[in-house]
Protein backbone atom coordinates (compact mmCIF):
# COMPACT_ATOMS: atom_id res chain seq x y z
CA UNK A 1 0.00 0.00 0.00
CA UNK A 2 0.93 3.47 -0.88
CA UNK A 3 1.65 6.18 1.90
CA UNK A 4 -1.07 8.01 0.48
CA UNK A 5 -3.80 5.46 0.54
CA UNK A 6 -2.52 4.11 3.94
CA UNK A 7 -2.50 7.71 5.25
CA UNK A 8 -6.06 8.05 3.80
CA UNK A 9 -7.13 4.54 5.04
CA UNK A 10 -5.95 5.35 8.50
CA UNK A 11 -7.79 8.60 8.70
CA UNK A 12 -11.13 7.07 7.56
CA UNK A 13 -10.80 4.72 10.16
CA UNK A 14 -10.32 7.37 12.76
CA UNK A 15 -13.33 9.16 11.13
CA UNK A 16 -15.15 5.55 11.88
CA UNK A 17 -15.86 5.06 7.93
CA UNK A 18 -18.36 2.53 6.28
CA UNK A 19 -16.83 -0.81 5.23
CA UNK A 20 -17.88 0.35 1.88
CA UNK A 21 -16.25 3.09 1.73
CA UNK A 22 -12.85 2.02 2.60
CA UNK A 23 -13.48 -1.41 0.15
CA UNK A 24 -13.69 1.30 -2.63
CA UNK A 25 -10.55 2.73 -1.70
CA UNK A 26 -8.55 -0.32 -3.54
CA UNK A 27 -10.54 0.14 -6.86
CA UNK A 28 -9.43 4.26 -6.71
CA UNK A 29 -6.68 5.89 -8.96
CA UNK A 30 -3.55 7.68 -7.45
CA UNK A 31 -5.07 10.90 -8.45
CA UNK A 32 -7.94 10.24 -6.81
CA UNK A 33 -6.29 8.74 -3.91
CA UNK A 34 -4.26 12.02 -3.63
CA UNK A 35 -7.12 14.43 -4.16
CA UNK A 36 -9.01 13.34 -0.92
CA UNK A 37 -5.64 12.64 1.02
CA UNK A 38 -5.33 16.39 0.22
CA UNK A 39 -9.10 17.16 1.64
CA UNK A 40 -7.97 15.22 4.90
CA UNK A 41 -5.50 16.26 5.70
CA UNK A 42 -6.17 20.49 5.14
CA UNK A 43 -9.73 21.05 5.84
CA UNK A 44 -10.07 17.39 8.41
CA UNK A 45 -14.22 16.28 6.47
CA UNK A 46 -15.99 13.45 7.94
CA UNK A 47 -16.04 10.24 6.48
CA UNK A 48 -19.49 11.07 5.24
CA UNK A 49 -18.42 14.61 3.26
CA UNK A 50 -15.40 12.49 1.75
CA UNK A 51 -17.69 10.10 0.49
CA UNK A 52 -20.13 12.28 -0.87
CA UNK A 53 -17.52 14.49 -2.91
CA UNK A 54 -16.43 10.96 -3.98
CA UNK A 55 -19.29 9.68 -5.27
CA UNK A 56 -19.96 13.78 -7.12
CA UNK A 57 -16.14 12.83 -8.81
CA UNK A 58 -17.03 9.95 -9.62
CA UNK A 59 -20.59 10.41 -11.59
CA UNK A 60 -19.04 13.05 -13.23
CA UNK A 61 -16.19 10.42 -14.71
CA UNK A 62 -18.58 8.01 -15.97
CA UNK A 63 -21.09 10.01 -17.23
CA UNK A 64 -18.24 11.93 -19.30
CA UNK A 65 -16.40 9.38 -20.22
CA UNK A 66 -13.18 10.64 -18.62
CA UNK A 67 -10.69 9.86 -15.85
CA UNK A 68 -11.32 11.36 -12.16
CA UNK A 69 -8.05 13.08 -12.75
CA UNK A 70 -9.19 14.83 -15.98
CA UNK A 71 -12.77 15.72 -13.60
CA UNK A 72 -10.37 16.84 -10.56
CA UNK A 73 -8.37 18.83 -12.67
CA UNK A 74 -11.63 21.63 -13.71
CA UNK A 75 -11.29 22.52 -10.11
CA UNK A 76 -8.76 24.81 -8.95
CA UNK A 77 -8.36 22.82 -5.64
CA UNK A 78 -5.59 24.28 -4.26
CA UNK A 79 -6.72 28.05 -4.76
CA UNK A 80 -10.16 27.23 -2.57
CA UNK A 81 -7.95 25.30 0.26
CA UNK A 82 -5.78 28.96 0.45
CA UNK A 83 -8.57 31.20 0.41
CA UNK A 84 -8.77 32.77 3.86
CA UNK A 85 -12.31 31.13 5.24
CA UNK A 86 -13.11 28.33 8.12
CA UNK A 87 -12.01 24.23 7.02
CA UNK A 88 -15.90 23.60 6.36
CA UNK A 89 -16.22 26.48 4.32
CA UNK A 90 -13.82 25.74 2.08
CA UNK A 91 -14.55 21.90 1.86
CA UNK A 92 -18.49 23.25 0.79
CA UNK A 93 -17.07 25.59 -1.90
CA UNK A 94 -15.32 22.66 -3.44
CA UNK A 95 -17.75 20.44 -3.35
CA UNK A 96 -20.15 23.27 -4.64
CA UNK A 97 -17.41 23.23 -7.44
CA UNK A 98 -18.00 19.69 -8.48
CA UNK A 99 -21.79 20.04 -8.00
CA UNK A 100 -21.79 22.49 -10.64
CA UNK A 101 -20.39 20.24 -13.19
CA UNK A 102 -22.38 17.40 -12.27
CA UNK A 103 -25.75 19.69 -12.70
CA UNK A 104 -24.86 21.87 -14.79
CA UNK A 105 -28.43 22.87 -16.29
CA UNK A 106 -29.49 23.15 -12.55
CA UNK A 107 -26.70 25.24 -11.96
CA UNK A 108 -27.06 27.80 -14.85
CA UNK A 109 -31.43 27.83 -13.68
CA UNK A 110 -30.29 28.62 -10.01
CA UNK A 111 -27.93 30.80 -11.17
CA UNK A 112 -30.24 33.02 -13.33
CA UNK A 113 -32.99 32.97 -10.23
CA UNK A 114 -30.50 34.25 -7.79
CA UNK A 115 -29.39 36.68 -9.97
CA UNK A 116 -32.91 37.96 -10.86
CA UNK A 117 -33.54 37.82 -7.13
CA UNK A 118 -30.54 39.75 -5.87
CA UNK A 119 -31.27 42.54 -9.16
CA UNK A 120 -34.58 43.12 -8.03
CA UNK A 121 -33.28 43.40 -4.38
CA UNK A 122 -31.11 46.18 -5.01
CA UNK A 123 -33.34 47.69 -7.79
CA UNK A 124 -37.05 47.72 -5.69
CA UNK A 125 -35.26 47.09 -2.23
CA UNK A 126 -37.65 44.35 -1.58
CA UNK A 127 -36.71 40.46 -0.35
CA UNK A 128 -37.99 37.72 -2.48
CA UNK A 129 -39.07 34.49 -1.18
CA UNK A 130 -38.40 31.84 -3.96
CA UNK A 131 -40.67 28.82 -2.97
CA UNK A 132 -38.41 25.82 -1.36
CA UNK A 133 -36.25 23.82 -3.76
CA UNK A 134 -37.25 26.10 -6.81
CA UNK A 135 -40.83 23.72 -6.35
CA UNK A 136 -44.06 25.55 -6.78
CA UNK A 137 -45.61 28.98 -8.65
CA UNK A 138 -45.86 31.18 -5.48
CA UNK A 139 -43.24 34.17 -4.46
CA UNK A 140 -43.56 35.52 -1.56
CA UNK A 141 -42.36 38.95 -0.04
CA UNK A 142 -42.25 40.37 3.43
CA UNK A 143 -43.20 43.86 3.72
CA UNK A 144 -41.84 45.99 7.08
CA UNK A 145 -42.98 49.44 7.77
CA UNK A 146 -42.64 51.51 10.91
CA UNK A 147 -45.72 54.27 9.70
CA UNK A 148 -48.59 54.67 7.39
CA UNK A 149 -45.92 56.84 5.51
CA UNK A 150 -43.41 53.78 5.07
CA UNK A 151 -46.18 51.14 3.93
CA UNK A 152 -47.26 53.45 1.17
CA UNK A 153 -43.95 53.85 -0.04
CA UNK A 154 -44.00 50.29 -0.20
CA UNK A 155 -46.84 49.74 -1.55
CA UNK A 156 -45.90 52.20 -4.60
CA UNK A 157 -42.04 49.79 -4.94
CA UNK A 158 -44.55 46.63 -4.88
CA UNK A 159 -46.38 48.54 -7.88
CA UNK A 160 -43.67 49.03 -9.82
CA UNK A 161 -41.95 45.67 -9.12
CA UNK A 162 -45.13 43.83 -10.42
CA UNK A 163 -44.43 45.72 -13.89
CA UNK A 164 -41.02 44.93 -14.16
CA UNK A 165 -39.61 42.82 -16.86
CA UNK A 166 -37.23 41.06 -14.71
CA UNK A 167 -40.14 39.44 -12.18
CA UNK A 168 -41.65 38.33 -15.24
CA UNK A 169 -38.39 36.78 -16.31
CA UNK A 170 -37.95 34.96 -13.18
CA UNK A 171 -41.27 33.33 -13.21
CA UNK A 172 -40.41 32.08 -16.64
CA UNK A 173 -37.51 30.73 -15.71
CA UNK A 174 -38.61 29.22 -12.31
CA UNK A 175 -41.74 27.70 -14.69
CA UNK A 176 -39.17 26.31 -17.10
CA UNK A 177 -40.67 28.79 -19.65
CA UNK A 178 -37.03 29.14 -20.78
CA UNK B 1 -36.04 -7.02 -35.48
CA UNK B 2 -36.13 -8.63 -32.17
CA UNK B 3 -36.35 -12.06 -31.38
CA UNK B 4 -39.18 -12.22 -28.61
CA UNK B 5 -37.39 -16.22 -28.31
CA UNK B 6 -34.75 -14.24 -26.28
CA UNK B 7 -36.82 -13.10 -23.69
CA UNK B 8 -38.70 -16.10 -23.16
CA UNK B 9 -37.86 -17.82 -19.69
CA UNK B 10 -35.89 -21.05 -19.81
CA UNK B 11 -37.02 -22.59 -16.27
CA UNK B 12 -40.31 -22.63 -15.48
CA UNK B 13 -41.15 -23.47 -11.74
CA UNK B 14 -45.26 -24.68 -11.30
CA UNK B 15 -46.51 -24.00 -8.14
CA UNK B 16 -48.35 -27.66 -7.71
CA UNK B 17 -51.09 -25.57 -6.57
CA UNK B 18 -51.55 -24.14 -10.48
CA UNK B 19 -50.93 -27.20 -12.54
CA UNK B 20 -54.51 -28.03 -13.28
CA UNK B 21 -54.81 -24.25 -14.03
CA UNK B 22 -55.81 -22.78 -17.36
CA UNK B 23 -53.30 -20.21 -17.50
CA UNK B 24 -50.48 -22.85 -16.76
CA UNK B 25 -51.73 -24.70 -19.12
CA UNK B 26 -51.58 -22.40 -21.62
CA UNK B 27 -48.37 -21.27 -20.74
CA UNK B 28 -46.64 -24.91 -20.68
CA UNK B 29 -48.31 -25.69 -24.19
CA UNK B 30 -46.75 -22.38 -25.93
CA UNK B 31 -43.48 -23.60 -24.30
CA UNK B 32 -42.58 -27.14 -24.82
CA UNK B 33 -38.40 -27.02 -24.42
CA UNK B 34 -38.63 -25.02 -21.30
CA UNK B 35 -37.38 -26.67 -17.96
CA UNK B 36 -39.82 -27.10 -15.82
CA UNK B 37 -39.69 -27.95 -12.19
CA UNK B 38 -42.86 -28.18 -9.53
CA UNK B 39 -42.56 -26.71 -6.45
CA UNK B 40 -44.79 -26.39 -2.94
CA UNK B 41 -44.65 -24.10 -0.69
CA UNK B 42 -41.71 -22.03 -2.44
CA UNK B 43 -42.23 -18.37 -2.31
CA UNK B 44 -40.16 -17.16 -4.90
CA UNK B 45 -38.02 -20.15 -6.87
CA UNK B 46 -34.89 -17.77 -8.03
CA UNK B 47 -34.32 -16.55 -4.41
CA UNK B 48 -33.33 -20.30 -3.72
CA UNK B 49 -32.04 -21.35 -6.82
CA UNK B 50 -29.84 -18.78 -7.59
CA UNK B 51 -26.16 -18.86 -6.23
CA UNK B 52 -25.96 -15.44 -7.63
CA UNK B 53 -24.42 -13.09 -4.30
CA UNK B 54 -25.65 -9.91 -4.57
CA UNK B 55 -29.43 -8.71 -5.27
CA UNK B 56 -28.81 -7.25 -8.58
CA UNK B 57 -27.37 -9.87 -9.87
CA UNK B 58 -30.24 -12.22 -8.33
CA UNK B 59 -32.51 -9.79 -10.05
CA UNK B 60 -30.88 -10.65 -13.58
CA UNK B 61 -30.93 -14.35 -13.13
CA UNK B 62 -35.05 -13.63 -12.25
CA UNK B 63 -35.35 -12.36 -15.02
CA UNK B 64 -35.22 -15.62 -17.55
CA UNK B 65 -37.24 -17.76 -14.50
CA UNK B 66 -41.36 -17.52 -14.64
CA UNK B 67 -43.01 -19.02 -11.67
CA UNK B 68 -46.50 -20.07 -12.28
CA UNK B 69 -48.11 -19.07 -8.62
CA UNK B 70 -51.81 -18.75 -7.60
CA UNK B 71 -52.04 -14.71 -5.86
CA UNK B 72 -53.45 -14.68 -2.80
CA UNK B 73 -55.72 -11.69 -1.62
CA UNK B 74 -57.16 -8.92 -3.35
CA UNK B 75 -56.67 -8.37 -6.82
CA UNK B 76 -57.85 -4.79 -7.23
CA UNK B 77 -55.30 -1.60 -5.76
CA UNK B 78 -55.55 1.86 -6.21
CA UNK B 79 -52.08 3.19 -8.04
CA UNK B 80 -49.98 3.92 -5.17
CA UNK B 81 -49.43 7.20 -6.75
CA UNK B 82 -47.04 9.80 -5.07
CA UNK B 83 -47.17 12.38 -2.18
CA UNK B 84 -48.16 15.95 -3.35
CA UNK B 85 -48.75 15.12 -6.50
CA UNK B 86 -52.11 14.95 -8.85
CA UNK B 87 -52.98 11.50 -9.25
CA UNK B 88 -54.98 9.99 -11.88
CA UNK B 89 -57.28 7.38 -10.18
CA UNK B 90 -56.13 4.35 -11.78
CA UNK B 91 -57.04 0.93 -10.14
CA UNK B 92 -54.68 -1.74 -11.09
CA UNK B 93 -54.58 -5.53 -10.88
CA UNK B 94 -51.82 -7.28 -11.33
CA UNK B 95 -52.06 -10.76 -13.80
CA UNK B 96 -48.34 -11.29 -12.70
CA UNK B 97 -45.03 -9.68 -11.46
CA UNK B 98 -41.80 -9.05 -12.74
CA UNK B 99 -41.03 -8.05 -16.51
CA UNK B 100 -38.51 -9.83 -18.77
CA UNK B 101 -38.17 -6.42 -20.35
CA UNK B 102 -35.31 -4.59 -19.05
CA UNK B 103 -35.99 -0.96 -18.93
CA UNK B 104 -32.73 0.77 -17.61
CA UNK B 105 -35.26 3.09 -15.39
CA UNK B 106 -37.55 0.37 -14.26
CA UNK B 107 -38.82 0.78 -10.53
CA UNK B 108 -39.30 -2.76 -10.37
CA UNK B 109 -35.96 -3.15 -9.78
CA UNK B 110 -36.03 -1.53 -6.22
CA UNK B 111 -39.89 -2.43 -6.29
CA UNK B 112 -39.28 -6.49 -6.56
CA UNK B 113 -35.74 -6.85 -5.63
CA UNK B 114 -36.25 -9.07 -2.46
CA UNK B 115 -39.06 -11.41 -4.70
CA UNK B 116 -37.06 -10.93 -8.28
CA UNK B 117 -38.85 -13.90 -9.95
CA UNK B 118 -41.46 -13.51 -12.98
CA UNK B 119 -44.61 -14.44 -12.25
CA UNK B 120 -47.78 -15.13 -13.59
CA UNK B 121 -50.83 -15.75 -11.40
CA UNK B 122 -53.18 -18.89 -12.89
CA UNK B 123 -56.05 -17.81 -10.23
CA UNK B 124 -57.41 -15.47 -12.88
CA UNK B 125 -60.83 -16.46 -12.59
CA UNK B 126 -60.96 -15.39 -8.75
CA UNK B 127 -59.39 -11.67 -10.55
CA UNK B 128 -62.79 -11.89 -12.64
CA UNK B 129 -64.40 -12.65 -9.73
CA UNK B 130 -63.14 -9.84 -7.54
CA UNK B 131 -64.12 -7.46 -10.39
CA UNK B 132 -67.76 -8.18 -11.51
CA UNK B 133 -68.84 -7.74 -7.18
CA UNK B 134 -67.18 -4.58 -7.52
CA UNK B 135 -68.67 -3.56 -10.69
CA UNK B 136 -72.00 -4.94 -10.07
CA UNK B 137 -71.77 -3.02 -6.44
CA UNK B 138 -71.13 0.31 -7.58
CA UNK B 139 -72.66 0.47 -10.71
CA UNK B 140 -73.06 4.35 -10.66
CA UNK B 141 -68.71 4.04 -10.14
CA UNK B 142 -66.20 4.68 -12.96
CA UNK B 143 -63.49 2.09 -12.82
CA UNK B 144 -60.35 2.42 -15.29
CA UNK B 145 -58.74 -0.56 -14.50
CA UNK B 146 -54.83 -1.10 -15.42
CA UNK B 147 -52.90 -4.22 -16.19
CA UNK B 148 -49.57 -2.71 -16.26
CA UNK B 149 -48.13 -1.73 -13.13
CA UNK B 150 -46.34 -4.62 -12.27
CA UNK B 151 -45.59 -6.46 -15.28
CA UNK B 152 -45.93 -5.39 -19.26
CA UNK B 153 -49.83 -6.06 -19.94
CA UNK B 154 -48.95 -7.77 -23.35
CA UNK B 155 -45.01 -9.44 -22.85
CA UNK B 156 -46.43 -12.88 -21.70
CA UNK B 157 -50.06 -12.59 -23.78
CA UNK B 158 -48.94 -14.80 -27.02
CA UNK B 159 -48.46 -17.34 -24.41
CA UNK B 160 -51.25 -16.95 -22.08
CA UNK B 161 -53.95 -15.07 -24.34
CA UNK B 162 -55.11 -13.87 -21.44
CA UNK B 163 -56.18 -10.71 -23.62
CA UNK B 164 -59.00 -12.10 -25.20
CA UNK B 165 -60.33 -13.48 -21.14
CA UNK B 166 -59.68 -9.47 -20.25
CA UNK B 167 -61.41 -8.10 -23.50
CA UNK B 168 -64.27 -11.13 -23.16
CA UNK B 169 -64.99 -9.93 -18.93
CA UNK B 170 -64.97 -6.00 -19.68
CA UNK B 171 -67.44 -6.49 -22.54
CA UNK B 172 -69.87 -7.22 -19.78
CA UNK B 173 -69.43 -3.93 -18.09
CA UNK B 174 -70.42 -0.65 -18.95
CA UNK B 175 -68.61 1.10 -15.99
CA UNK B 176 -65.58 0.02 -16.44
CA UNK B 177 -62.40 0.44 -18.74
CA UNK B 178 -59.59 -1.27 -18.92
CA UNK B 179 -56.27 -0.39 -20.06
CA UNK B 180 -53.42 -2.50 -21.68
CA UNK B 181 -50.18 -0.91 -21.12
CA UNK B 182 -46.91 -2.41 -23.02
CA UNK B 183 -43.68 -2.01 -24.77
CA UNK B 184 -44.32 -5.28 -26.82
CA UNK B 185 -46.02 -5.48 -29.63
CA UNK B 186 -47.55 -8.86 -29.47
CA UNK B 187 -51.43 -8.23 -30.34
CA UNK B 188 -52.45 -11.04 -32.29
CA UNK B 189 -54.96 -12.08 -29.69
CA UNK B 190 -56.09 -8.44 -29.05
CA UNK B 191 -56.67 -8.34 -32.61
CA UNK B 192 -58.49 -11.92 -32.86
CA UNK B 193 -60.77 -10.88 -30.55
CA UNK B 194 -61.99 -7.39 -31.94
CA UNK B 195 -65.49 -8.23 -32.18
CA UNK B 196 -65.94 -8.91 -28.49
CA UNK B 197 -64.19 -5.44 -27.78
CA UNK B 198 -67.39 -3.00 -26.50
CA UNK B 199 -65.45 -0.27 -26.57
CA UNK B 200 -64.31 -0.44 -23.13
CA UNK B 201 -60.67 -1.15 -24.28
CA UNK B 202 -58.00 0.55 -24.38
CA UNK B 203 -54.37 -0.56 -25.61
CA UNK B 204 -51.59 1.97 -24.71
CA UNK B 205 -48.01 1.89 -25.41
CA UNK B 206 -45.01 3.84 -23.25
CA UNK B 207 -43.39 5.46 -25.96
CA UNK B 208 -40.55 7.35 -25.94
CA UNK B 209 -37.53 9.33 -27.26
CA UNK B 210 -34.92 7.19 -29.76
CA UNK B 211 -31.76 7.33 -28.12
CA UNK B 212 -33.89 6.19 -25.18
CA UNK B 213 -35.96 3.02 -26.76
CA UNK B 214 -32.67 2.13 -28.18
CA UNK B 215 -30.49 2.58 -25.12
CA UNK B 216 -32.30 1.99 -22.22
CA UNK B 217 -35.05 -0.12 -23.18
CA UNK B 218 -33.60 -3.23 -23.47
CA UNK B 219 -35.57 -6.67 -24.66
CA UNK B 220 -38.49 -4.55 -25.88
CA UNK B 221 -40.31 -3.98 -29.44
CA UNK B 222 -38.76 -1.13 -31.02
CA UNK B 223 -40.74 2.45 -31.45
CA UNK B 224 -41.65 1.57 -34.80
CA UNK B 225 -42.56 -1.56 -33.87
CA UNK B 226 -44.82 -0.43 -31.11
CA UNK B 227 -46.77 2.39 -33.42
CA UNK B 228 -47.04 -0.30 -36.15
CA UNK B 229 -49.17 -2.55 -33.42
CA UNK B 230 -50.58 0.36 -32.24
CA UNK B 231 -52.18 0.65 -35.75
CA UNK B 232 -53.10 -2.47 -36.53
CA UNK B 233 -54.98 -2.21 -32.87
CA UNK B 234 -56.78 1.20 -33.98
CA UNK B 235 -57.57 -0.04 -37.34
CA UNK B 236 -59.02 -3.73 -35.25
CA UNK B 237 -61.34 -0.56 -33.91
CA UNK B 238 -59.72 -0.29 -30.35
CA UNK B 239 -58.84 3.15 -28.43
CA UNK B 240 -55.59 3.22 -28.07
CA UNK B 241 -53.14 5.16 -25.26
CA UNK B 242 -49.77 6.56 -25.52
CA UNK B 243 -47.69 6.89 -22.29
CA UNK B 244 -44.40 9.40 -22.69
CA UNK B 245 -42.83 7.93 -19.77
CA UNK B 246 -39.70 8.71 -18.44
CA UNK B 247 -39.71 12.05 -20.30
CA UNK B 248 -35.50 12.37 -20.52
CA UNK B 249 -33.35 15.01 -20.44
CA UNK B 250 -30.40 14.80 -22.65
CA UNK B 251 -29.01 16.78 -25.79
CA UNK B 252 -31.09 16.85 -28.37
CA UNK B 253 -34.43 16.11 -26.55
CA UNK B 254 -36.40 18.25 -28.44
CA UNK B 255 -36.03 17.18 -31.92
CA UNK B 256 -36.28 13.51 -31.04
CA UNK B 257 -39.40 14.23 -28.81
CA UNK B 258 -40.97 15.92 -31.66
CA UNK B 259 -40.09 12.97 -34.08
CA UNK B 260 -41.73 10.22 -31.94
CA UNK B 261 -44.65 12.83 -31.88
CA UNK B 262 -44.99 12.79 -35.41
CA UNK B 263 -45.39 9.73 -35.55
CA UNK B 264 -47.08 8.56 -33.43
CA UNK B 265 -49.95 11.34 -34.74
CA UNK B 266 -48.58 9.37 -38.22
CA UNK B 267 -49.30 5.81 -36.95
CA UNK B 268 -52.92 6.31 -35.34
CA UNK B 269 -55.89 8.57 -36.03
CA UNK B 270 -56.98 11.37 -34.13
CA UNK B 271 -60.28 9.94 -33.17
CA UNK B 272 -58.94 6.91 -31.80
CA UNK B 273 -56.81 8.28 -29.33
CA UNK B 274 -58.07 7.18 -25.68
CA UNK B 275 -55.69 9.89 -24.03
CA UNK B 276 -51.62 10.61 -23.59
CA UNK B 277 -50.03 10.94 -20.59
CA UNK B 278 -46.42 12.92 -19.84
CA UNK B 279 -44.46 11.78 -17.18
CA UNK B 280 -40.71 12.93 -16.39
CA UNK B 281 -37.67 10.53 -15.63
CA UNK B 282 -38.01 9.59 -11.50
CA UNK B 283 -37.00 7.33 -9.70
CA UNK B 284 -35.79 6.20 -6.14
CA UNK B 285 -32.28 6.80 -4.93
CA UNK B 286 -31.37 2.93 -4.22
CA UNK B 287 -32.92 2.31 -7.65
CA UNK B 288 -30.12 4.55 -8.98
CA UNK B 289 -27.54 2.14 -7.14
CA UNK B 290 -29.70 -1.22 -8.78
CA UNK B 291 -28.76 1.02 -12.53
CA UNK B 292 -25.34 1.76 -11.66
CA UNK B 293 -24.44 -2.27 -11.18
CA UNK B 294 -27.11 -3.31 -13.82
CA UNK B 295 -26.84 -1.17 -16.64
CA UNK B 296 -23.11 0.63 -16.31
CA UNK B 297 -23.18 2.30 -20.12
CA UNK B 298 -26.51 3.93 -18.90
CA UNK B 299 -26.21 7.62 -18.45
CA UNK B 300 -29.28 7.70 -17.18
CA UNK B 301 -28.45 7.86 -13.22
CA UNK B 302 -26.33 10.77 -14.11
CA UNK B 303 -28.97 13.28 -15.48
CA UNK B 304 -29.91 16.35 -13.09
CA UNK B 305 -32.57 14.21 -11.13
CA UNK B 306 -32.55 15.57 -7.05
CA UNK B 307 -34.04 14.02 -4.05
CA UNK B 308 -37.80 15.95 -3.77
CA UNK B 309 -40.29 16.39 -1.11
CA UNK B 310 -41.80 12.84 -2.07
CA UNK B 311 -38.25 10.98 -1.73
CA UNK B 312 -37.81 10.40 -5.63
CA UNK B 313 -34.74 11.56 -7.27
CA UNK B 314 -35.98 14.39 -9.97
CA UNK B 315 -35.47 16.83 -12.59
CA UNK B 316 -35.49 20.51 -10.80
CA UNK B 317 -38.86 21.99 -11.22
CA UNK B 318 -37.75 24.21 -14.78
CA UNK B 319 -36.09 21.41 -16.18
CA UNK B 320 -39.32 19.29 -15.80
CA UNK B 321 -41.84 21.93 -16.41
CA UNK B 322 -39.93 22.61 -19.91
CA UNK B 323 -40.09 18.93 -20.81
CA UNK B 324 -43.56 18.54 -20.04
CA UNK B 325 -44.42 21.58 -21.17
CA UNK B 326 -42.82 21.32 -24.74
CA UNK B 327 -44.28 17.40 -25.12
CA UNK B 328 -47.78 18.80 -24.08
CA UNK B 329 -47.75 21.54 -26.55
CA UNK B 330 -46.44 19.26 -29.50
CA UNK B 331 -49.23 17.17 -28.82
CA UNK B 332 -52.04 20.31 -28.44
CA UNK B 333 -50.47 21.58 -31.58
CA UNK B 334 -51.27 18.01 -33.45
CA UNK B 335 -55.01 17.74 -32.17
CA UNK B 336 -56.46 20.54 -29.68
CA UNK B 337 -59.21 17.91 -28.66
CA UNK B 338 -56.49 15.13 -27.57
CA UNK B 339 -57.11 14.25 -23.83
CA UNK B 340 -53.68 14.62 -22.21
CA UNK B 341 -52.62 14.46 -18.88
CA UNK B 342 -49.58 14.57 -16.59
CA UNK B 343 -48.37 11.26 -14.32
CA UNK B 344 -47.42 12.35 -10.92
CA UNK B 345 -46.73 15.85 -11.54
CA UNK B 346 -47.58 18.62 -8.95
CA UNK B 347 -51.04 21.15 -8.92
CA UNK B 348 -48.36 23.65 -9.98
CA UNK B 349 -47.38 21.98 -13.29
CA UNK B 350 -50.87 21.35 -13.85
CA UNK B 351 -52.00 25.50 -12.93
CA UNK B 352 -48.08 26.71 -15.06
CA UNK B 353 -48.91 23.57 -18.03
CA UNK B 354 -52.17 22.70 -18.52
CA UNK B 355 -53.92 25.67 -17.48
CA UNK B 356 -55.84 24.37 -14.59
CA UNK B 357 -56.60 21.34 -12.47
CA UNK B 358 -58.31 18.02 -14.38
CA UNK B 359 -62.00 18.68 -13.79
CA UNK B 360 -64.24 15.99 -13.84
CA UNK B 361 -66.38 15.95 -16.48
CA UNK B 362 -63.60 17.42 -18.87
CA UNK B 363 -62.52 15.14 -21.92
CA UNK B 364 -60.58 12.98 -18.66
CA UNK B 365 -63.46 12.24 -17.11
CA UNK B 366 -62.37 8.68 -17.67
CA UNK B 367 -59.03 9.68 -16.01
CA UNK B 368 -59.88 11.86 -12.84
CA UNK B 369 -63.51 10.58 -12.18
CA UNK B 370 -63.52 9.13 -9.09
CA UNK B 371 -66.97 11.30 -8.33
CA UNK B 372 -68.40 10.90 -11.67
CA UNK B 373 -72.18 9.63 -10.59
CA UNK B 374 -73.32 8.71 -13.96
CA UNK B 375 -70.58 7.24 -16.49
CA UNK B 376 -71.30 7.65 -20.23
CA UNK B 377 -68.26 5.95 -21.90
CA UNK B 378 -67.57 4.21 -25.52
CA UNK B 379 -67.09 7.94 -27.73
Amino acid sequence: MDLDKSLLTNYLLEKSASKELLDSLDKLDKPLIDFLTLLASELGPSANSINSILQIVREISLRDGTSSSEVIKAVNIQALIDTKRARKEKFSLIRQAFEQIRFPEKTRIEKEIYSLVSDIKREFNVKLELPQDLEGDILSISVNFKDPESLLENSKRLESLSSSPKLTQLFKVLKGDI
Amino acid sequence: MRSKNSIYPRLIFVDEASIKDEITQRVLGALPDAEVRYVSDVKDPILTYSDAASEHEKFTDGKRVLFLTRHKGSWLKSCPGTSSHVCCNLFIVNPGEGCPLDCTYCYLQSYLKKNPTLKLYTNTSDLFKELEELFIASPNRLFRVGTGELIDSLVWDDLTASSIDFISFFSKFKNAVLEFKTKDNGVSNILKAKDINAGNIVVSWSVNAKTVTTLDEKNTASLDERLEAARDVAEAGYRVGFHFDPVVHFNGWESEYTETINKVFKSVPKEKLAWVSISTLRYKPELQTMMKHRFPESKLPFGEQLLSEDSKLRYIQPIRFKLTRFIWDKIKEKDADVPVYMCMETSAAWREIAGGAPAAGSELREIFSRNVKLPVLMG
